[in-house]
């Protein structure tokens, strides 16, 4: 393989860094090839002990997912980053995805239920008002304290919703945490060979 | 011997070197992989972490043949890292070393 092949298979695996990181990245390795030829070898014997573009390019992609999964701030964008190094994850180790995806789908499925319960009583919440605001004639009817305890039950139903909220936040954050200390933990290790 | 290093001990050669004196990448690359078999384009990524984490800084230099090279210099806070490491490998290494003695009976 020439060199102008590797950079652009490396690129290609790279490409969805930064701009600025892919020209960094790339930089170092079109100096490479320039100090081996320097060197007196030919691309072939740079690119054997370089190891393939492709595995190269998945370690530097796994490798900045997991530092972006620690660092991101927002639920969703750790959501979004542990859900991409995953897909990365099946492709560079597979035995240790399996691993991961029976316990990852269990728990996925109990957050998603956990969720759902906050938005049901949020709907339930604006089913009262509506409730309300369709029968206020009904007020002057069944008094002033039943129309009291019905606002009660709205505000009850919002408080319990945003209790629920949190808690789910809280274990929505944990799992990805674990997720990433798992994945983390895989990649420690160096995979690429040789070519 | 078994090609999945732990990152870790190439990141504390990396360090050992670079304390030792200025490197460009090519050379350090060769440098480790004389001794270490392992695909040399896994260590470009160490040095860029490393830099990224402040334990190097990194300047340019002309050389004789083409382009400047990026040399790799290494900071206080790398320096202090490189010591730490450094123990707890050899830590590590006499009690492992203790162990399989044991073994050996």
């Amino acid at each position: 393989m020439r060199k102008e092949v590797y950079i652009s298979e490396l690129s290609r695996h790279i490409r969805k860094l930064p701009a600025a990181d892919i020209k960094d990245i790339i930089a170092d390795y079109e100096e490479h090839f320039t100090n081996g030829r320097a060197a007196g070898k030919t691309d072939e014997q740079i690119v054997q002990s370089l190891g393939m573009p492709k595995a190269v390019g998945q370690e530097i992609m796994m490798n900045t997912l997991v530092t972006t999964a620690e660092t991101s701030t927002t639920l969703v964008q750790r959501s979004e980053v542990v859900l991409r190094m995953l897909l990365l994850f099946l492709v560079l180790a597979p035995f240790n995805f399996l691993m991961l995806v029976c316990p990852f789908l269990v728990l996925a499925c109990l957050l998603m239920a956990g969720w759902a319960i906050p938005f049901a009583l949020v709907a339930a919440a604006i089913g009262i008002v509506a409730f309300i605001f369709q029968n206020f004639a009904l007020i002057g009817v069944v008094g002033i304290l039943t129309g009291l305890s019905m606002a009660c039950m709205w505000i009850g139903t919002i408080g319990i919703a945003v209790l629920i909220s949190l808690v789910m936040l809280v274990l929505t954050k944990g799992l990805l945490n674990l997720i990433i200390a798992y994945v983390k933990w895989n990649v420690n290790f160096i995979t690429a060979r040789k070519a | 011997m078994n090609s999945q290093f732990k990152k870790g001990i190439i990141e504390l050669c990396v360090l050992t070197l670079v304390k030792n004196r200025d490197y460009y990448g090519y050379e350090l690359v060769e440098e480790i992989s004389k001794k270490v078999d392992i695909a040399e384009g896994t260590i470009y990524p160490i040095l860029r972490r490393l830099t990224q984490e402040n334990y190097f800084e990194t300047y340019l230099q002309e050389s004789d043949q083409g382009p400047p090279r990026k040399y790799y210099r290494i900071t206080k806070l790398g320096r202090s890292t490189q010591e730490n490491e450094l123990t707890d490998w050899k830590d590590f290494n006499k009690n492992i070393n203790a162990l399989l003695k044991m073994g050996e009976g």
